[in-house]
């Protein structure tokens, strides 16, 4: 007994002196665990923040060090390795960007390794069946081309705007061939041993075999393999790089006599490849913006291969136990590291760094333009002119690099409307006689009148008719609806299950008058503009008004429909379109509305644009939309809305995020237009049809970009009577922008609601388009004014920076 | 032996229309976009993809290889293949005979020498020169170049360009040569050096035969096969770098014409030079396969 213990002693004294004395072993494990080290601590140690450029703003000469100090500086005292072209600091971005790379560097060796280890054992089993010549087919072709080659073409097929993935991807397809080709090779000898005959001579099923008895001899060799994967990985990734493929990149290359268009991305992600990729440019004259990411790929691969190599001469000479791989200490131990590494990622994320920007946002600056922007109220505009207000804005803007976003370079749209405003006020009650008690309603409170093209002025007495279409907003519904006459009637129709054109159809199909029910929680304004003027003697003459959900309830009740019943479809057959269901009442209505005299009014619009700098994600446009009440008319002639601020116009936020993204100097990545929406106080929203008409972002591209803009992303501030602090978001929000938002959020301590119907969340944000129906406004004086910009800040600074939303 | 070179040419043929209609497929994944409203999925471009790749092959067969796109007109696919291919081979060919000579002979030196402390540091170095990126090299000896100019105002040799003379070979070749080299050394000492170790050189030895009949005849006859190995992967490696060296030294060979084809997204230059490259690389795949049936009787019976 004890003679055995002392041999297992000495044993490992061996094992630990031969491991000791193996150059390549001992040189890996250094490497591998300082880039360990470096992966997780990394940003905690790296010097300067690597997100902020222009670390020497002005050249000068420095008398003491007697040299000239302009970007990219030379490695000195202050940045040991230099800084890039654009002023980032190169340690910075080395530390931050090794996980970056090793990450996608082992991911893919892992992948790579997993699936040849599964492919090379069904292909070997099964030696000589069909999958075996398949596989074999499939390796034949893809190690016909060199991998650098492949591996470009298959990455610019996937669309290397993917990123990450799209290299996972791409290079784990391509990649796992050797592993495959070395287990099966394995496989075909193991299973000629003798043991595997016993093993199944005394009952083992296949399967068992494979994992008792093939796996475990494979194992040793295959961590060797692992290791020298990571290795090639790395390489191939750098060399990609070097030819201007890298993660969250375009493409860079510039061949003059070929004629390829050229788009040089500066990596705004700190990536080793992408460093190497966008200092290659000025390889000549400042080589060491190349040489240290260069530098560092060469050491992480040697690192690899010498762990890789090393542990093959170990296993070799003196063969090694297989048992403690697959233990459950040995588990046990994985798992405290997997979580152990966890918790320092995500102390340690890059998100932190975008954080420390999104503090730069600042309420204060905010609160002048806001100042400003209030004093210029009053300011009648001149006719033909852009308002005051939104030209404030546009100069604004300029000043921080925004160009007119209108074709030919306009900041201005105006548009002519007509507003239409009572002369007595509105009437809505259900007529004596068909309920006791005859009810009425409050116009302002209980409903409100549209114009917005389709209405118009009247008195008008009717029966109830409801209209329900299924299934929601059903773009077949009015052709389902056929010849049929709503002669007399009052047709009530639901927001958001009726399509907006049902209006027009109904009308035009006699109805008498029209109420549409606002949805759950929207403010109840008039609709008051048009864009053409009433005719005199019109033939129809149909009053439309809004509703609210109060109101509709009491007239389903005074016509014993229960509401629940009336939205819910009539059969089980959920899903599938109907015809529009009409249920006729016996309830009468009467409406009136009497207009004065049409006015002609100019809406300002204005659209600013800032073209992005990676022309790979140049299609994906941020719409950054807000809309504004004309603020002239605060003292004028429309009342506004009561308890609302004179300064709730959210213009000056984009106003700060142009100082912020300016001041910082970032490059952002994808173009963003600011869109300014005029005539707030009319629930105007004209302009959603010209945000979803694509031809107005055809002529934002830039000059040799094949991509067609289009708008990605839709931010929508709106108008609302609260002061609170919240983000809204459609429900059928791209689910990348969810993660974004609820992580900047979360972080901001704000809100961040699906859907709701609270009327404090002023910000609406989407990935389609939907009508604006509330409007704007956090209080600027409120101090979650500062919270919410932070937080919508870091959303943007996400959105413009990482190429890894993508929303197709 | 030819019924085996038959069949491998069979397989070349079909891997060749499978490359032509896989970069095809590539390039026109890469090309498709615009307007998302009208986005082919990837089996409507595999559609096209196969129409196009036939009409290829076809036009191929018949002799007609296209044209491609530049600034200064249209050129002939051909001419650019037929110039881009030799200056291609020519630099590939002197890597792989230098780095073959160097390295294989200084395997066997370090394997055969008597001193201890020469394979250690063999086996060192070579880990160095396997893992160094070939274009941290080849910056490397760049800027080395431009320094020593700088310094001692005296050219070495030329940065990058195209030349058949010694100024603009010597440093891409080094590039090419210098993990295969690496990596050669590296096999070559490690196989002998466990063959050596072998029982059966162990009788040769006691049969008294002398040390140079016993290693050439004996040890190196067994080592042929897995060196002959290392000179494959060796080719596919050059092969693979060939792109990165080309761009780093301004060489106009099939490397480089293949990046400027990808780059500005013409098929008609991508497929015909992806063609050329796996033709390489499976034609010296089955000379090694001949050459290890030569070498290894053992092998010649396996069908």
């Amino acid at each position: 007994m004890t003679e055995l213990a002392h041999a297992t002693g000495r044993d490992r004294y061996r094992a630990l002196r031969d491991a000791l004395s193996n150059f390549s072993l001992m040189l890996g494990v250094f490497v591998v665990g300082l880039i360990i080290l470096v992966v997780l601590f990394g940003p905690l140690i790296a010097p300067y923040n690597p997100y902020i450029v222009d670390r020497i703003e002005y050249p000068h000469y420095d008398f003491e060090e007697q040299v000239y100090i302009r970007v990219p500086v030379q490695p000195n005292a202050d940045f040991p390795f230099g800084t890039d072209q654009v002023g980032m600091d190169i340690l910075s971005l080395i530390l931050h960007g090794a996980r970056n790379t090793l990450i996608a560097g082992v991911l893919i060796a892992i992948a790579r390794v997993v699936l040849g280890l599964f492919i090379g054992l069904a292909a070997g089993w099964f030696e000589g069946g069909l999958f075996d010549r398949l596989v074999n087919g499939l390796m034949g072709v893809l190690t016909s081309l060199p991998m650098l080659i492949s591996g470009m073409i298959l990455i610019f097929a996937i669309g290397i705007a993917g990123g990450m993935i799209t290299f996972f991807l791409a290079l784990t397809f391509l990649g796992w061939t050797e592993v495959a080709q070395y287990i099966r090779g394995e496989v075909l000898v193991a299973r000629k041993m003798p043991y595997m005959e016993s093993a199944r001579s005394i009952g083992l099923r296949e399967i068992e075999i494979a994992i008792r008895h093939v796996i475990p001899n494979i194992l040793p060799q295959l961590f060797v393999i692992s290791f020298l994967e990571v290795g090639a990985v790395l390489m191939l990734l750098g060399e990609l790089a070097l030819l201007g493929v890298f993660i969250g990149g375009g493409s860079s290359l510039d061949f003059s006599d070929i004629g390829a268009a050229s788009v040089v991305a500066i990596p705004s992600q700190p990536e080793w490849g992408a460093m190497i990729a966008s200092g290659f440019r000025w390889l000549r004259s400042n080589p060491h913006i190349v040489f240290f990411p260069a530098e560092v790929v060469f050491v992480a691969v040697l690192g690899f291969n010498a762990l890789g190599e090393g542990l093959r001469s170990l296993f070799e000479k003196r063969g090694i136990k297989t048992s403690f791989i697959v233990s459950k200490r040995m588990l046990l131990i994985l798992a405290a590291v997997f979580l152990v590494m966890g918790l320092i990622f995500r102390s340690t994320q890059p998100v932190r760094w975008f954080q420390d920007l999104a503090q730069s946002f600042s309420a204060d600056e905010m609160a002048i333009d806001a100042e400003i922007l209030a004093s210029l109220e009053g300011l009648e505009p001149v006719p033909g002119r852009p308002a005051p207000y939104a030209s404030y804005v546009a100069q604004q803007l300029k000043e921080y690099g925004f160009k007119g976003g209108v074709r030919w370079s306009d900041f201005y749209l105006l548009r002519s409307e007509w507003l239409f405003e009572p002369a007595v006020t509105p009437e809505l009650f259900i007529a004596e006689g068909t309920v006791t008690p005859p009810q009425s309603f409050t116009y302002g409170q209980d409903f409100a009148y549209v114009m917005n093209s389709y209405g118009s002025a009247g008195v008008v007495e009717g029966n109830l008719a409801l209209l329900r279409v299924w299934p929601d907003l059903d773009p077949n519904a009015i052709a389902r609806l056929g010849a049929k006459s709503f002669e007399g009637q009052i047709v009530l129709l639901e927001e958001g299950n009726a399509p907006p054109e049902m209006a027009q159809a109904i009308i035009s199909r006699g109805a008498a008058g029209l109420l549409w029910v606002a949805q759950p929680g929207a403010q109840l304004r008039d609709d008051r503009l048009s864009p053409a003027g009433l005719e005199e003697g019109a033939t129809v003459s149909a009053p439309v008004f809004r509703i609210n959900q109060a109101t509709a309830e009491k007239l389903l009740l005074a016509a014993n429909i229960n509401p629940a019943a009336f939205r819910r479809a009539p059969n089980a057959s959920v899903g599938t379109s109907l015809a529009p269901a009409v249920l006729m009442t016996e309830i009468r209505l009467t409406m009136q509305l009497a207009l004065k005299e049409p006015v002609p009014i100019e809406i300002t619009n204005m659209i600013a644009y800032h073209k992005g700098t990676d022309g790979r994600i140049g299609d994906e446009i941020i719409v950054f939309a807000l809309s504004c009440d004309g603020l002239w008319r605060a003292d004028g002639d429309v009342a506004l809305p009561e308890n609302r601020s004179p300064q709730a116009c959210m213009a000056p936020l984009p106003i700060e995020f142009g100082r912020m993204f300016s001041k910082v100097v970032m490059d952002l990545k994808r173009p963003i237009l600011v869109v300014l929406l005029g005539g707030g106080e009319f629930s105007y929203n004209v302009m959603t049809d010209w945000l979803s008409s694509r031809d107005n972002f055809s002529h934002l591209s830039a000059p040799g970009m094949s991509l067609q803009p289009r708008p990605a992303f839709l931010f929508q501030l709106a108008e609302t009577q609260g002061t609170g602090a919240g983000m809204q978001i459609s429900a059928n929000i791209d689910p990348d922008l969810r993660i974004v938002l609820e992580r900047a959020t979360d972080w901001g301590k704000i809100n961040l609601v699906e859907q709701s119907t609270d009327p404090d969340m002023p910000i609406w944000i989407s990935t389609d388009f939907i009508p604006f129906q509330t409007a704007i406004g956090f209080d600027l004086q409120a101090p979650d004014a500062k919270q919410v910009g932070e937080s919508l800040s870091l959303v943007m600074t996400r959105l413009l920076r990482e190429a890894i939303l993508t929303s197709n | 032996m030819l019924r085996f070179v038959s069949q491998r040419l069979f397989l070349i043929v079909i891997v060749l229309l499978t490359i032509n209609f896989a970069v095809h497929w590539g390039m026109l994944m890469n090309q498709r976009g615009g307007d998302p409203e009208n986005f082919p999925s990837a089996w409507e471009v595999a559609s096209e993809a196969l129409t196009q790749s036939r009409a290829f092959a076809g036009k191929a067969l018949r002799g007609d290889l296209g044209t491609y796109e530049t600034n200064f007109g249209e050129l002939q696919v051909r001419d650019m293949l037929r110039q881009s291919f030799f200056a291609s081979m020519g630099l590939l060919l002197l890597a792989a005979i230098i780095s073959g000579l160097v390295g294989i002979l200084l395997g066997i030196f370090v394997a055969l020498t008597r001193f201890r402390a020469i394979p250690f540091t063999v086996l060192a170095t070579t880990i160095v020169g396997i893992s160094v990126p070939s274009f941290f090299a080849a910056m490397l000896l760049q800027q080395f170049i431009i320094f020593y100019f700088r310094e001692y105002d005296r050219r070495l040799l030329s940065v990058a360009g195209f030349g058949w003379d010694y100024q603009h070979l010597v440093l891409p070749v080094l590039v090419l040569a210098a993990r295969p080299i690496a990596y050669l050394m590296r096999t070559t000492y490690i196989v002998l050096q466990r063959t050596m170790q072998e029982d059966y050189i162990r009788t040769a030895y006691s049969k008294g035969l002398g040390r140079r009949y016993v290693v050439n005849v004996h040890a190196l006859r067994n080592v042929a096969v897995p060196i002959l190995t290392a000179v494959g992967v060796s080719w596919r490696f050059s092969l693979g770098i060939l792109p990165v060296v080309e761009y780093m030294f301004a060489w106009h060979g099939l490397g480089l014409r293949m990046l400027q084809g990808i780059q500005s997204g013409q098929i008609s230059m991508v497929v015909p030079l992806a063609l050329v490259f796996g033709l390489t690389l499976l034609l010296g795949n089955l000379l090694l396969d001949v050459l290890y049936r030569l070498v290894d009787p053992r092998l010649r019976e396996v069908p």
